[in-house]
């Protein structure tokens, strides 16, 4: 019965709901909801033809916009693509991209396979599969799926090991090291291999991945001790002393005065303004204070020229 | 005001005229600086202006007082250094074999010839019997080893696929047995008499001898280190004998990860044999860095992510304010010079000589000199028991990134006190497949579900699910006062454990401490793990861990149900 194609399509109102006898009733009973999925039907692809419309606006012809518009609308297409998609198949279909290895026979090459018998044998990719199917649930599926599938009449291919990046010299990073294996990071793909190789358009799906990490053999570890150390730090300036009076050599009594002038000239930068307010000098030094009053003079900053009004006033 | 009435005319119009005068109030504000823009780029670059203004504040910092102190300019440090040479497990004394990470070689336990494995046997079976014409053979070897009973909880999956392999599965349990006895010759000799096949057979019978020694192991020889009475492993180590020899007790060892804290040090007697290796290394001393860690330098910026200053401490927090004390003001006190250590190997340092920069000399000794320093001492790295003057370093053997499967059992040790008992429940047990599946309504912490009673009733005893398992509390042999929990069983016909954790000899005992009240979680997995040289580790291993809680049964026995009351609670 034409329904029964229909479920495996995304539609499981296609399954008869009921009845196992042939039956003139039970045949209506059918054919009720045949039309009933027809009109199902004819509702998806009217709403997955709506999706597939072709853009009605011209493409610009200037740059950027040409540029810019040209990978939106591939974007745009390929969600409406899928959108129509799933509201034929329903909701879980997914699109799996095609796609094509622009040098195969480099990728070949990176197979363990095209490596030479040097790096690893089939049976070592065999053992790491059976190895990891205990711990990784979906190797476990991958594993049974293949033994089972001759069975069925469908055999899946064995499995190849892709290994990144490509060095002759390096060993089999699945297994025990022949040869020490290089620092750094490495990708083992495990493929399960169509019979088109790695010519052609290919897809795929990734089943399962995860993180080995393989023990170093020496640890680096610090010993602490304390020790007092001096707490006095290098001076952050460079003190250029110059003598007063050039007599080709230089006196002891005079670098010691240029040094101490100089920390005279660092510490009187320490002044705060509250050391400054328990003597006379305040009241005549610039930019210190700020002079108020009730009447319109009112604010006047008492800079050097605020202070000459002040004396103003007061004569 | 407006702003035109500060204008100068103003103020000299004013005072040309002196009849109007304007009593004089007058007052002072210190001007501060204040920033006008939240822009503080430009500030934090701090750009020099003034160079004498770095020398202020180094003055005012205190940077340029002199002290009676000098700076570190060389470090002699001697190290000794030795292996593991011994293993021993109960009584049982083995030779420590580098080649395997510690935690393996203590948990491992016999793999079950599940379903899985005897997929993976049987396709390694087959592959090394090869094409034609050895394939034929195949069914003939099905005929001597057809799969019968699988081990672990039944499931449908595991009867469907073994339906759909059913030309290949072979008893994988049986035919290694066989193997490895020597009877396969027999098995053998009934199939064929062809030399060629004879050969055959036989290579394909060391091909999977030789995959499930790889894959799974070889058989273990040793006693399991699991304590069943304290649901932890228990193993020691040793270096060679010697005068240095060092005994490591891991007494507690709940399974996961295995490092320094899970051993206590043991001196045993010394014996004759070889010293230790002694090496003198000599290093330039660098202070040390840490997150958060003072910067002396004026324009560094210390990371925001860190910050001591900012530690929220009450005044009774003296631990926490003496830390920061110690990081802010004595971290710039504080050297440290690498040691390249093999793993594995226990290391004591004896001390290090310090030369500072006027060619003075002081030997540094380690602050925890034994149990004769007079103060209570803590340290990191340092062992209990360790009691040594020169403390020791265990870099432990053991993996540093284990992939654990999902657990194949788990069973959870529960306290009741309503019932006044421990239950052990078993929430998840091993499947056919090789899978924990998880036993009908186990997570349910209430067992026995409740039931309105139509009227006052008597209850002779409520029952609970059958993987429930009791266990009572009894005296302690030679003392009135302390207990211990022993298995018990409900009354009915006898049903064995499922899980492997709970498959113990009668008499079951455990230690009462094992339970706390939050209970006992003990969980049984694959994990899997790379070692040095990057051999691949598979075994079964156990997790002992603190539960979530207490539960209830629900048990109770010889009650009067009143009208309307639930018989559990």
């Amino acid at each position: 019965m034409g329904c029964f194609g229909r479920t495996c399509s995304g539609m499981p109102e296609a399954l008869p709901a009921t009845g196992t006898e042939l039956s003139d009733v039970q045949i209506a009973i059918w054919s009720n909801q045949a039309v009933v999925v027809q009109s199902l039907i004819a509702k998806r692809l009217e709403t997955a033809k709506q999706l597939r419309s072709p853009f009605v606006d011209p493409l610009p012809t200037t740059e950027p916009e040409l540029t810019l518009e040209t990978p939106r609308r591939i974007s745009v297409s390929l969600q409406r693509a899928t959108d129509a998609a799933r509201q034929l198949l329903d909701k879980p279909f997914v699109i799996v991209p095609l796609f094509q290895f622009h040098k195969p026979a480099q990728v070949a090459e990176l197979s363990l396979a095209g490596a030479g018998p040097g790096i690893a044998r089939a049976s070592q990719v065999q053992d790491w599969m059976d190895s990891l199917s205990r711990v990784r649930p979906a190797v476990a599926d991958a594993a049974w799926a293949i033994a089972v599938s001759s069975c069925m009449g469908a055999p899946i291919a064995e499995p190849i090991a892709i290994q990144l990046p490509r060095n002759a010299k390096a060993p089999w990073i699945g297994g025990k090291f022949t040869t020490p294996l290089p620092e750094g990071g490495w990708l083992a793909v495990i493929s399960l291999q169509s019979a088109l190789g790695f010519n052609g358009l290919q897809c795929g799906l990734v089943l399962d991945d995860w993180t080995e990490n393989v023990p170093i053999d020496k640890a680096t570890t610090g010993v602490s001790f304390h020790f007092n150390r001096l707490n006095a730090i290098a001076p952050q300036a460079l003190l250029l002393a110059v003598p007063p009076a050039i007599r080709g050599h230089w006196d002891w009594e005079e670098l010691k005065g240029c040094v101490h002038e100089a920390f005279d000239l660092a510490k009187l930068r320490a002044i705060e303004p509250d050391s400054l307010t328990t003597n006379g000098y305040f009241v005549g030094l610039p930019a210190i204070l700020s002079e108020f009053s009730v009447n319109q003079f009112a604010h006047t900053l008492l800079t050097e020229r605020s202070a000459a009004a002040a004396v103003l006033i007061k004569t | 005001m407006a702003a035109a009435e500060f204008r100068s005319e103003n103020i000299y119009a004013f005072a040309l005229e002196p009849r109007k005068t304007v009593p004089l109030f007058r007052g002072w504000n210190r001007l501060e600086c204040r920033p006008r823009i939240p822009d503080f780029e430009r500030s934090l670059k701090a750009e020099v202006r003034d160079p004498l203004w770095f020398l202020t504040r180094q003055w005012q910092y205190g940077e340029f007082q002199g002290e009676d102190a000098a700076s570190p300019i060389d470090i002699s440090l001697g190290v000794r250094s030795a292996p593991l040479a011994t293993l021993r497990i109960g009584s049982t004394d083995v030779a420590y074999d580098p080649s395997t990470p510690l935690e393996t070689r203590v948990e491992r336990e016999a793999v079950p010839f599940d379903m899985t494995l005897i997929m993976q046997g049987s396709r390694v079976f087959a592959l090394a019997l090869g094409p034609a014409p050895f394939d034929k053979l195949l069914p003939k070897v099905i005929s001597h080893f057809a799969l019968t009973s699988i081990p672990g909880e039944a499931t449908a999956d595991a009867t469907r696929l073994r339906l759909a392999g059913a030309a290949f599965l072979l008893d994988i349990a049986a035919l290694v047995t066989s193997i490895r006895s020597a009877t396969f010759g027999t098995v053998v000799d009934e199939i064929t008499k062809i030399a060629a096949e004879v050969t055959a057979l036989g290579a394909a019978a060391d091909a999977l001898i030789d995959w499930h020694g790889r894959v799974y192991g070889l058989p273990r020889t040793e006693p399991s280190a699991w304590q069943t009475n304290r649901l932890s492993y228990q193993f020691e180590c040793a270096t060679a004998p010697g005068p240095d020899v060092v005994s490591l007790i891991a007494n507690q060892y709940g399974g996961g990860k295995l490092d320094w804290y899970n051993f206590d040090a043991k001196p045993p007697a010394p014996a004759a044999g070889p010293a230790f290796d002694a090496a003198t290394l000599s290093f330039l001393p660098a202070g040390i860095e840490f997150a958060g860690m003072p910067s002396i330098r004026y324009w560094e910026m210390e990371n925001g992510r860190t910050e001591f200053a900012h530690i929220d401490a009450n005044t009774n927090d003296a631990a926490k304010l003496l830390l920061a004390e110690f990081m802010l003001l004595f971290s710039n006190d504080w050297c440290v010079v690498p040691l390249n250590l093999n793993i594995g190997d226990f290391s004591r340092v004896d001390g290090l000589l310090v030369t500072d920069v006027f060619d003075d000399q002081t030997w540094v000794r380690s602050a925890n000199r034994g149990a004769g320093a007079d103060w209570h001492h803590w340290s990191m790295f340092l062992l209990s028991g360790d009691d040594s003057e020169s403390p020791g370093l265990f870099l432990a053997p053991a993996t540093t990134a284990t992939i654990e499967a999902p657990p194949l059992e788990e069973v959870a040790f529960i306290r009741d006190e309503m019932a006044n008992m421990v239950w052990a429940i078993e929430k998840r047990v091993a499947s056919d497949l090789g899978q924990g599946v998880p036993l009908a309504s186990a997570d349910s912490n209430a067992a026995a579900a409740p039931s309105q009673a139509p009227q006052t009733r008597y209850l002779l005893g409520t029952s609970v699910p059958d993987y429930w398992r009791p266990f009572l509390p009894v005296h302690t042999p030679g003392s009135l006062r302390s207990i211990r929990l022993q298995r018990a069983r409900l009354p009915g016909p006898l049903n064995e454990p499922k899980a492997e954790i709970l498959r113990e000899n009668n008499p079951y005992f455990i230690e009462e401490e094992e339970i706390p009240r939050a209970g006992r979680l003990v969980e049984r997995a694959f994990q899997r793990s790379r070692w040095q040289d990057g051999e691949p580790f598979l075994w079964i291993g156990r997790n002992s861990q603190v539960g979530r809680g207490e539960g209830s049964s629900g048990l109770v026995c010889d009650h009067i149900l009143e009208k309307g009351e639930r018989n559990i609670d």
